[in-house]
Order: C-alpha cells, then structure tokens, then sequence
C-alpha cells in the first residue's frame, strides 16, 4: 500500500470529522462566552474573548467529571442538559441580575460584535483543524488521552476494569480526550491547536497590560509581541503544545489562573467588592487544575497559596478556590477506592497517596480559616520570603530523607536541562539574561534605596520549580533522562511563567521600578 | 557659537561638573590669559587680577585665597567638616566636605579705598557655612555671593572627584539614628548640587540662559524674582540622565537577548529538535497520520477507524481458553483455596475479539473462516500491507477486560504483551476501499492480525 493510498483511505473513512471538531471549538467558546458572561459581567471584552475557550472546555470537563463520579450515564446529550441547568443556575440564581455583555453599547452593536467574534472564532477553528500544523504524538497521546476516553464514552461510566488509567490518567483531560467520540469525529488535535493560539493571545495580552504600567502603549505592545515570539519559538514551549498530552493544558490553566489572580487582585474597597464575580471563573480553573494530572491538586494547592499572598479575602479563597480544589479530588477519590475499589499493583496514585493529598487539602483549608490574617501576622508579612523558605526547606527534608533518589532526581533534571532535552537553547540564554536583569534590578533597588519583597510573579517562578523537583521526588522510581521523561515534562511547564516573570522585570527596569502596591494601583482596570 | 564660559585648565573637577550639566567652556593655561578672555563667566581659584575682569563687566567665580589677595590680605586656612546652607534663594543643603577651607577676613582696616569700593559695589552675602568636627561654625568659611562675584571656601583644584575614602556618621531617617559608613571626603553629588546653583545664579546675573534649563518663578510680592530648588532640580535632571541611559541599555540588551533567543532556538528547532522529537501532520482528520505507516506506528488507532460501522468476522472469539486453577492452602488459615494460574492462550485471540467487539457495529464469529494454523499456511504477509506492532493495541485492551480476577489486569497485560509475547504485527489488505461494508480478521499463530474486506476474502483468500 503507498502512502498516497492510505492518505485517500484516511480521507475516506474521515468525511465531516473536520466540520464536527470545528463546530465543538464553537460551541466551547460559545459556552464559555455565556458562562462568563453570566458569571462576571464586569470583565472586559478582550479577555472575555480570549478566556471563553478555557472556560468552555473547563466548565464541560466539570460536568462531564461530576457525571461520571455521580455514576451518571457519561453521553453527548446529560453532558448538553448538564450545562444548561449549570448555566441557568449560574444566570438566575447564583449571579441573578447580571446583564449580558455589560457595556454603554447598544443592542445592534453588542449583537454585532459578538457575531464578528464568532465568526473570527470559526475562521481560527478551521485554520486550528486544518492539519496546516504539525505535532506529536506519544503513547500516553494515543492512548491515555484518545483511546481510554473514548472507552469510557462507549461504556459511559467509570469501570474498575480501567484499573491503572484510574489512578494515572488525569480524568480532566481524558474528559477533554472524549470530545471526539462525542460529538463525532476521531482526534483532538484541532482543539488542542486551538487552545494554543488561544493560549498566545492571553499571554500577549497579559504582557501588554503589565507593561503598560511602566512604559508607554506602543513600547508596550512592541513588548507583547516580541515576548510572544519568544515564547512561541522556544524550544519547550514548542515541545509541550505541538503534544498532545496533559502537561499543555496544566500549563495554559495555570498560568492563566495565577495572571488572573494577580491581574484581579482586589486592591481597594471597590475592587474589594466586584472581584468575588472573576472568583467564580478562578474557581473554574482550579477545579479544572485541581484533576488535569494526578499531581493537579498539589499545584491548585500551591496556586492558593500564592493567592493567599495577595489580598482576597480569606471567605473568597475558601468558597471559590478552596471548596472546588477538594471537591473534585475526594469525589474522585471515593469513586476510585470506596465504589470500584480500584487497587491496582503498581500505580501513580494510591489510596495512602489519595488520603496524604487530602490531608494537604484540609491542612490548607485550616490555614485559611484560622490563621490567614489572623496569627502571626508579623509573620504573615513576609509570606512570599517563607513560602519560598518552606519550600526550599521541605526539599532539603527529601534530601535527607533518601539522598540517593534525591540525587537521582537532580541529576535527571540537570542531564535534560543540559543536553537539551525539550530545553534546547532557551533556558541557557534565559539564565544569562536572568542574571543581568536581576544585577542591574538589584543596583538600581540599591540605589534608589527601595528594597522590595519577593513580587508575585517571581513567587510564582521559584515556588513552582522547587515545587516540581519535591512532586518529582515523591512520585518514587527516579526520574529518566529523555525528553518524555514525566518530571521534565512537567519541569517544561514553567516557560510561560519564566518568560512573563522575566519579561516584566526587563520592561520594569526599562520604565523605572515601581512596587507591587504602585503598579496595581496604577494598572488599568 | 558663544562660549560664555572659562576657565583654568587645572580645574578639572569644575570641567567635568560642566560636562555634566552640558555646559561648553573655553580652557586657559594662565590665569592672565583667563581674565583677558571674551567668556562672561570666568571661574578662576588663582591669584590674578579680577577686580579688572569685574570691571569690563565679566562675573567671576573665585575663592577666598583670592579675594584676600585682592583685599591684600592672606587667607587663614584650616580644616572643614561639612557645610550647611538655609538659604531662600539657593535652597537648603547640607553635605560632607572633610577639606581644607579659606577663611574670610571681613575688617577693611588695611584695604585700600578703590577695593573697599569694589567689596561695597559687590554688595556680598554669605550664605551657608563651614562646620569643624567639633561642630563649630569656622568663621569666614562662607560662601560669599556678590553682584558680579561669588568667591568659595573651597580650591576647585584642590578637590578630586575620587578622594580617600574614610569612616563618616550617616543619618538614617528610618531609624532615626546616626550610623558610620564609608565614604569619599567630599559628598560630590551635593557638591555638584551647590555649584550648580551658584552657577546658575552667575548666568542670570550675566542675563545668560543656562543651556537644558527651564527657570522656575514664583511670586514674591511686588517683585517676580527667579527662584528654583536646584538640588531638586539639579537631581531631576542628573537621574533622567541616569533613566535615560537605563533604558539605553535595557533596549540594546534586549534586542540582542531577542535576536539570540529567537534565532538560536530557530536554529535548534529545525535543525536539532526533529531528530529526539518526530513531528506529524493530519491533514486527513483521523488520529492515524499517514507519516506513521512509513514508521509502523499505532497500527490499532487505523483499525478502530476502519471498522467503525462495519461487521467484522472471525473464526472464534477465544474464550475456550480459561487460566487454570490451582488449589493452594492458605497458611494464615489453613483451609484450601483456589488460584489462577497463568495461561498465554487466554489473551491473544480473546483480546482480538474484545477489541473489535468495542469498535466495530458487530462481530460475527464464523467456522468458515480459517484458524490460526491454517492462517500461517497461507502466507498472507507477503501479499498485504505491515502497518506496525500490535501488541500495544493488544496491551490497553485490559480497559475492555471486565474479569474479577487479578491477570485482568494492566499488570498482566503489560507483563504478557511487553515481556511474554512475542512481536505481533497488524497487516492490510493492499487496495482496500473505504465502502467495504464487512472486515474479515484472521491471525495466525505468532498472532499476527490480517485486516481485510470480505471480498477480497472470498476471492484471493478463500481459495488458496
């Protein structure tokens, strides 16, 4: 058989899949569009847009998972009512009185408008789904991530003869991987080049409006483009999103949780009281977050954390991050091990492993209800500086604890940053500048005798990378070197915070340094 | 252009401090030379005859050594610590300056008339002054601003931008406490500061515009006088200096991490990246891509595709093989119990079954349809297409296993399709079409799986 032949049989046997997967990325955004509209009718249209795809497949993972562990038949139409209900509760009871796409506009414009952003949608969609772009495929994309999804859309429920894909597998992203077999088609390669020109717009965006704290709009806009050129042709960036595979969407999710948390960060009283609508889109993402991967809860956790050092309240963090981030996990935890008493021999995930994480979960929550603003609050002032402390300390404890693996994992992270497996050349020339800005942000903190804390971003940064070398650690059996290796793939998904945090260092030192507290109150909102 | 500035060329320390405020000067050797020059400005800290320079109209900025010299006095010299000015017009400011100074004689007994003319003409205050380090104010040591003269405690020449670096008290507002640091002699960025203001004040009295300057007024009564606080000034200016160079620098630095950012991972990208990470593309819609038949990849993601909506007919569906059971007695309670053993035969051809039974409309099991050996026989491998291993399509079936027992499970199935099995292939029918309507699966001893249309069955197979 020649490849021509088998292209004219794939092509044969594929005939409406490309309409089907362009009318789902449609009908994602549109959900999304309606649920953030309804949720928070306060966010600006820009990101009202560029959000509506995240929270569209967020909310239809949501639903698809709370079926699927409610024991609810897993199909195309109670995935459909599910979300109707979901978004006539959000409309007329949760946020009752909200007014769909808040603006002086009048209707024939608004209507105009949300046309020409579908219509931009679609065009993007077709160009997404064409097959124009390449990627790559592993075992885990074939089979973890399309083949086991589509098993549970033919059985419609959770077995425990899915033994080991129960506790591996993240069940969000298999509920993304089940797209396909829904509605019709084979692949999710579209909806994941979707994602990732979706995902570059909100990076651009969130660049330009940091930025535009410090220097003028067209140095600023200069700085997005740039910046998103840098990060589309960096080596891991490149690696992650051309897979298809969970550690892209842990990526987008979470950066894009960790911006808005800080973008949305109630700064005044007023901002105080609108920011609990943008909670809900956040209580989305980290519930989505919380169960993309088996490690997704200590990340929600972590990025809580982070959050707890900005300054929501500490009800907010609870109801809106907190609730869905232990939710999710302990539904899934008693589906797996008390209903289908799933005890596989070897796994990522065991029941010791599920009950630890959940202790994690109500440790967090006690901190918030009891603690959080309320002890140690001289303590409490410097909770970045002790984060980043506790955390280097927790790895230190790892060391001592078996210093062999410890040294194990180092060396694997350090041999693939090294021979540039998935880094290539990014992360050295990244260093270099690193080191540059930071020496001159330092002479010039010293010079103009403004010493600040650790900023947010950098939090974020640093957290994030001791964070993935103790999760790394934890995991058991070492790391391997190679691109595919499972810790380094992970370790990849910090690029995204690593330009962002460097870049806005570059345009701060560019524009002349302004605190945490000036930027914000200066920043449009 | 006018140069309205000049000086000796022994003063470096006031060149720089002009350079610094952009302001251009004209050098001159001797101080004879100096006070015969056209500049309306005239900074000269040597004996020399300035009284004449004032009277042709230039203004002079000097030092006590020679206004005593032209008072036909000598100047006392002796050791300053730091200076301290409240003035209205010139600002506040005080700084360190661990240097000697000139004192000022003010008696006029001994000076001549036409001096004690010019001293009165020149209508002097002093502002600020000189303290030891006992903290006591040395008379004399004043700055002393005239009409068309201001004259210094301090040498220009004597003074060196680098100094000695010694032990100072430093003042910390913070903590509302006194401090020793390290410093240099003389506090040149006030210094700078001073100078700037006095020079200022010389160029509004010569009617002069002080180049990159914007006075600022404000009223004084009846009478509109120029006032500035030039320390702030002065510093504005000297950090915009700063800011501008900054971002000078940022914008080079950044635009050359850009270009090496981008283009060197350009670089790796096409070059280096393909060979440990193979891309694809899929045009044709389906999670098969055409690339991975060249490379027999995923054969198992082509076949869910191909009988999707088709029968497909088989010999058997291999459920004739069962693990055995053994009796084994349980040492904890002493009673017999049973176990699976382990069987190869209960995976191969059962799984083939499970797995179209998913996938496809439906499978129909017949007789008719060769067995294994009669499969190996007919050496279908040359005839068809090899689209890869399939012993991982054969692994993942273990999802389809709903058996309640422990070789059920993807421990076994990995242990018998990585370790146990040997390699089992997936071949197709070379001209398969789209529209066939039944798929006819055989495999063969070594498990190899052969995918054809039941046409192609009945003619070329059947027969043999």
């Amino acid at each position: 058989m020649t490849g021509e032949h088998m292209e004219l049989l794939l092509s044969g046997l594929s005939s409406g899949f490309f309409i089907r997967q362009v009318l789902t990325i449609l009908a994602l955004y549109i959900i999304g569009i309606c649920i953030i509209y309804s949720s928070c009718e306060k966010m600006e249209k820009l990101w009202a847009y560029l959000l509506a795809f995240p929270i569209g497949i967020a909310v239809f993972c949501i639903t698809g998972f709370f079926l699927l562990v409610m024991g609810i038949t897993y199909s195309a139409l109670n995935i459909s009512i599910a979300i109707v209900i979901e978004f006539i509760i959000i409309k007329f009871v949760i946020r009752k009185g909200t007014v769909f796409d808040k603006t002086d506009d009048n209707a024939t414009i608004r209507v105009g408008r949300l046309i020409f952003v579908l219509m931009t949608t679609f065009l993007v969609a077709c160009i997404a789904t064409s097959g124009f772009f390449s990627l790559s495929a592993s075992n885990d994309t074939m089979y973890y991530y399309m083949y086991y999804p589509e098993i549970i859309v033919e059985n419609g429920k959770y077995l425990a003869s899915y033994d080991v894909f129960l506790t591996d597998v993240g069940p969000m992203t298999a509920m993304i991987g089940s797209l396909p077999s829904l509605f019709g088609f084979d692949q999710i390669y579209g909806i994941h080049q979707f994602f990732n020109i979706n995902f570059l717009g909100i990076f651009a965006l969130a660049i330009y409006e940091q930025a535009c704290k410090h220097v003028h709009k067209k140095y600023a806009i200069a700085a997005a483009l740039i910046s998103t050129i840098m990060l589309l042709t960096s080596t891991p960036y490149l690696v992650l999103t051309k897979w298809v595979i969970a550690n892209t969407y842990v990526m987008y999710y979470s950066f894009i949780l960790m911006y808005l948390a800080y973008r949305y960060n109630p700064f005044n009283k007023e901002e105080e009281d609108s920011s609990g609508s943008y909670l809900f889109v956040m209580g989305l993402l980290i519930g989505v977050i919380s169960m993309l991967r088996m490690e997704g809860i200590i990340i929600a956790c972590f990025i809580i954390i982070c959050m707890s050092t900005l300054r929501y309240r500490n009800t907010e963090l609870i109801i809106a991050l907190m609730v869905p981030t232990m939710l999710l996990p302990i539904l899934y935890y008693i589906r797996c091990f008390f209903v289908l008493q799933v005890a596989p021999l070897y796994s990522f995930l065991t029941w010791q492993k599920a009950l630890l994480a959940v202790i994690m979960m109500f440790v967090l929550f006690l901190y918030l209800l009891l603690i959080r603003g309320k002890v140690f609050l001289k303590l409490q002032e410097r909770m970045r500086l002790l984060i980043i402390l506790m955390l280097l300390i927790g790895n230190g404890v790892l060391y001592f604890v078996s210093p062999s693996n410890y040294q194990i994992v180092i060396k694997a992270f350090y041999d693939n940053i090294a021979d540039r497996q998935g880094w290539g050349y990014t992360i050295s020339i990244m260093a270099v500048y690193y080191v540059v800005i930071y020496g001159m942000t330092f002479l010039f903190r010293i010079s103009r005798r403004r010493f600040v804390d650790i900023r947010y971003d950098e939090l974020v940064l640093l957290g994030y990378i001791f964070l993935t070398v103790a999760v790394s650690f934890a995991r058991g059996g070492g790391l391997r070197y190679g691109i595919g290796d499972s810790g380094n793939r992970v370790m990849l998904q910090v690029i995204p915070f690593a330009f962002y945090t460097l870049i806005c260092r570059a345009v701060e030192l560019f524009g002349g340094l302004k605190t945490e507290k000036e930027e914000q109150g200066e920043g449009s909102r | 252009m006018q140069v309205n500035v000049a000086l000796l060329k022994s003063n470096f320390y006031i060149k720089r401090v002009l350079r610094k405020l952009k302001v251009e000067y004209n050098e001159y050797r001797l101080p004879e030379e100096l006070l015969h020059s056209n500049a309306a400005l005239i900074f000269c800290d040597k004996k020399a005859d300035v009284k004449k320079a004032i009277a042709e109209g230039k203004f002079v900025i000097t030092n006590h050594e020679v206004l005593m010299d032209v008072m036909g006095k000598t100047a006392v010299t002796t050791k300053s610590y730091y200076y301290v000015m409240r003035d209205f017009l010139f600002g506040e400011r005080s700084f360190l300056i661990n240097h000697m100074v000139y004192c000022c004689d003010n008696s006029m007994d001994t000076v001549d008339e036409k001096t004690q003319q010019f001293i009165k003409n020149q209508d002097f205050i002093d502002v600020g002054l000189t303290y030891d380090e006992d903290n006591k104010a040395i008379e004399g040591a004043c700055v002393l601003v005239g009409r068309q003269m201001i004259s210094l405690p301090w040498k220009f020449e004597k003074i060196v931008r680098s100094g000695s670096l010694k032990l100072y008290p430093h003042y910390s507002e913070k903590k509302d406490k006194y401090t020793t640091r390290l410093g240099f002699d003389v506090d040149h960025k006030t210094f700078s500061g001073l100078l700037f203001v006095l020079l200022r004040y010389a160029y509004q009295r010569c009617e002069l515009k002080m180049p990159d300057t914007q006075p600022m007024t404000d009223s004084m009564g009846e009478k509109e006088i120029a006032f500035i606080y030039p320390h702030e000034e002065y510093m504005s200016r000297w950090r915009k200096g700063i800011d501008e160079k900054r971002k000078r620098y940022m914008l080079v630095l950044s635009a050359i991490f850009a270009t090496a950012m981008i283009s060197l991972n350009c670089l790796f990208n096409i070059r280096s990246l393909p060979n440990i990470y193979p891309l694809y593309k899929s045009s044709a819609q389906t999670r098969y891509m055409a690339d991975f038949m060249k490379e027999q990849l995923y054969p198992d993601a082509f076949l869910q595709l191909l009988v999707k909506d088709k029968s497909v007919i088989m010999h058997d569906s291999g459920d004739e093989y069962e693990h055995p059971v053994y009796p084994y007695i349980d040492e904890a309670t002493g009673k017999t119990e049973y176990a699976n053993s382990y069987d190869p035969r209960y995976y191969y051809g059962r799984d083939y079954y499970r797995y179209f039974s998913l996938f496809s409309e439906e499978v129909i099991i017949d007789d008719s349809v060769p067995v294994k050996d009669e499969v190996l026989k007919l050496n279908l491998t040359e005839q068809m297409t090899c689209l890869g291993y399939a012993n991982d399509m054969q692994r993942y079936v273990f999802l389809l296993n709903e058996d309640q027992m422990e070789q059920a499970s993807y421990f076994w199935y990995d242990y018998v399709y990585r370790n146990d099995a040997a390699p089992m292939y997936i071949y197709l029918e070379n001209d398969i079409k789209v529209d066939c309507s039944d798929i006819v699966a055989l495999w063969d001893t070594q498990n190899n799986l052969y995918i054809m249309s039941r046409e192609y069955y009945e003619k070329e197979v059947k027969s043999l």
